[in-house]
């Protein structure tokens, strides 16, 4: 399978998405104040998040289904307004809902949003046919999709995203509600895309996938990108700090509240499974964390070490875990 | 072209919605059947029931006279009382009772009462005249013959045959009747005055205004923000939607057009001229239908606003009740709607218009459907930028 690469490609010095200074207000609420990122051809960039974050308003402004308040977007070179439709050829989204007529089948979807994309006669057949190859559904391709499993639907859902070939593919939580193999499948599509020279803007609240897929991270919280970079990059942020999972029960917020006044912690966050740390060493603070915590009045049911990683990185950013 | 691709693919998923088959095919016939029984099969002629002693040769001359009257169909029944029931509940339109030994009571000069009933309302004075005119044209022999007896003295069974043969020289005093100023439906159409369009353009408007539903569950599948992250505008996505249901109501009105002429006989006027309202009428429903489909409601409140503005505009746009019997301030309001341009059109189609003569209704529903359409983008747009 090949993938057209970017024209951004033809141009090294052009990123396929520039986005800057993005804003959004409903109300007196501010969705997205001034986030700003590029994503290079070739790129898997992970806007990593908590849900409510902001995530899926960037996105559909950037997809140019959501006006924006303010800022800009510029894809392969030419600016995202509400009034030009020809650049949103270049971009394939994939919304978190899965947006399928369920009375068509897999190839008539297809069909349809290729002649939406533009594609048509030979081309488009070539396409669709290429497309359910690649989402494995050739065998069930006339199938209504009422029909299907929640990963065919999810498959397919990403692979209306890819007909035209994108340069841009913007894809928004595509595993919520998918089966493990499912999963695992479309993570190996994305990174698959990445090497063909797509470059990809993907949206999850899933730290490993971020971790497994993306080039670099924008960690947005509040409408607001708090960090970007690479995992290393942002690992570095932590320093050397060790994360603690305690699950627990009882007075978590006192307990918590004790805990981050002990030498040796950086962080205490309340998770829904029990406190989670940030340390030095982890070793001997444990025991002091224990009598803390049942001097609290909370029952600890188990603790777990782990070295630094990007769910690390959020606690220490934003004094939350990342799926309060 | 990417019109017509949206409209197809809003066509296709109605059509294989299950509970389609039934909107789409099953209603129009029941609508068929309703206009073809109000409307239809008897070609405009008024039933007058017979009943009591019709073997009589007094009898057979009498309805032989009423059945030359083109506009009567004569309906004999066996029971008095199963004539009244149906003239009561409505299903003829009066009834003639002859009694028995008419023409021996009339020989020997005893008074016959031939009785007529009808409902208090409707067609009631005109066919008494009518029948009674048959029956003074049917008696002149008998009454000649009775007064050879009286006056002359010669037996009734001989002066009949003569009197009776000289019956057809006799000629009449009749009373020109012509009317003046108009009147309230246009002459010669008979049953069909007017109902048939009324019910065909409620049905089509309601039809229309109901695929709002379809619109309302695309955008909370999120079919609408996807088609619109393609190289696709929102005012062509409208469009096609539009589109879509255009060729649906449409196809429903000419359906029943169709069909209601076809089995019941149902008089559409000029042919062309009804085609030309009816598409001009799918064309502004489809506008409704889209521009409330694009608010921010759910499917059942769009369901429901939509059967009630339905109902509403058909009410004030003559749909239901003739529109000459509405108030002057309720016409004005109907030149407002699209089912009052859509009935006067018929109104006018009835009265021996052309083509020519509607186009004007044509041109405002269409402009109609336009300016809906247009709303519908900008109400549409508007509901896609606020969160879901």
């Amino acid at each position: 399978m090949t993938f057209s690469v970017s024209s951004a490609d033809n141009d090294p010095g052009v990123p396929v998405l520039q986005v800057e200074d993005l804003r959004k207000s409903y109300g007196e609420i501010q969705a997205v104040r001034g986030v700003s990122f590029e994503i290079a051809a070739g790129e898997n960039y992970g806007l990593l998040g908590p849900n409510g974050a902001g995530k899926t308003t960037t996105i559909q402004m950037i997809a140019g289904v959501l006006a924006a308040a303010g800022g800009r977007v510029t894809v392969c070179g030419q600016e995202l307004t509400t009034s030009t439709t020809s650049v949103k050829s270049h971009m394939g989204w994939v919304p978190q809902e899965i947006a399928l007529y369920d009375r068509l089948s897999a190839r008539e979807n297809l069909a349809f949003f290729g002649r939406m994309q533009g594609l048509s006669g030979r081309a488009l057949a070539k396409r669709v046919d290429e497309v359910l190859g690649l989402t494995a559904l050739g065998d069930r391709a006339d199938e209504k999709t009422v029909k299907f499993s929640g990963g065919m639907r999810r498959r397919l859902n990403i692979g209306i995203g890819l007909l035209h070939q994108p340069d841009l593919l913007i894809l928004d939580e595509p595993t919520v509600g998918v089966d493990i193999q499912s999963r695992a499948g479309i993570l190996d599509q994305v990174a698959e895309m990445t090497r063909q020279g797509m470059a990809v803007l993907y949206t999850t609240h899933y730290i490993e996938e971020v971790e497994r897929l993306c080039h670099r991270v924008g960690i947005i919280d509040h409408g607001q990108l708090i960090a970007e970079g690479t995992r290393a990059e942002l690992v570095k942020t932590v320093g050397e700090r060790t994360r603690v999972l305690i699950s627990a029960d009882g007075n978590l917020s006192e307990g918590a509240d004790r805990l981050s006044e002990l030498d040796g912690v950086h962080q205490a966050g309340i998770t829904k499974e029990g406190i989670d740390l940030l340390v030095d060493d982890a070793t001997p603070l444990l025991p002091r964390v224990l009598e803390t915590l049942t001097g609290s009045g909370v029952a600890v049911g188990g603790v777990r070490v782990e070295e630094p990683d990007l769910e690390a990185v959020f606690l220490h950013l934003t004094g939350r875990a990342l799926r309060d | 072209m990417k019109t017509f691709v949206i409209g197809r693919v809003y066509v296709l998923r109605i059509l294989r919605e299950p509970a389609s088959v039934f909107f789409f095919f099953v209603f129009p016939v029941v609508m068929v059947f309703i206009i073809g029984i109000q409307f239809g099969g008897q070609g405009g002629r008024v039933q007058l029931g017979v009943s009591g002693d019709t073997t009589q040769a007094i009898t057979d001359r009498i309805t032989e006279n009423l059945a030359g009257n083109q506009a009567l169909e004569l309906v004999f029944y066996e029971e008095d009382t199963e004539m009244l029931t149906d003239v009561e509940r409505g299903f003829i339109s009066a009834g003639v009772v002859f009694p028995s030994r008419m023409a021996a009571r009339m020989a020997v000069g005893q008074p016959v009462l031939i009785g007529f009933v009808s409902a208090p309302t409707g067609l009631g004075p005109q066919l008494q005249a009518t029948v009674q005119q048959s029956v003074t044209e049917e008696l002149i022999p008998y009454r000649a013959a009775r007064f050879a007896v009286d006056i002359l003295g010669v037996g009734f069974q001989e002066s009949f045959p003569l009197a009776d043969a000289l019956a057809d020289q006799v000629i009449l005093t009749t009373v020109a009747v012509e009317s003046v100023g108009e009147s309230l439906f246009p002459p010669g159409l008979g049953r069909f005055d007017g109902g048939a369009a009324s019910n065909l353009v409620l049905f089509m408007f309601l039809t229309a205004l109901t695929g709002a539903t379809a619109m309302v569950t695309d955008r909370e599948m999120g079919l609408d923000t996807r088609i619109v992250s393609t190289p696709t505008s929102v005012a062509r996505l409208i469009s096609g939607y539009v589109a879509g249901q255009f060729g649906i109501t449409f196809f429903q009105g000419l359906y029943i057009m169709i069909l209601s002429l076809a089995v019941f006989g149902v008089d559409w006027s000029n042919l062309g001229g009804s085609v030309l309202l009816v598409m001009a009428l799918s064309l502004a429903g489809a506008g409704a239908g889209m521009l409330l489909g694009s608010f921010r409601l759910a499917a059942a409140a769009t369901i429901g606003i939509g059967v009630t503005a339905g109902l509403v505009l058909g009410a004030l746009g003559g749909a239901m009740v003739p529109e000459e019997l509405l108030p002057d301030a309720v016409r004005t309001v109907a030149k407002f709607t699209p089912q009052g341009w859509a009935m006067l059109g018929f109104r006018d189609l009835q009265w021996g218009g052309s083509v020519l003569d509607v186009i004007d209704n044509v041109a405002v529903l269409a402009g109609m459907g336009l300016v809906l359409a247009a709303a519908a983008s900008i109400s549409l747009r508007r509901t896609l930028a606020r969160p879901s």
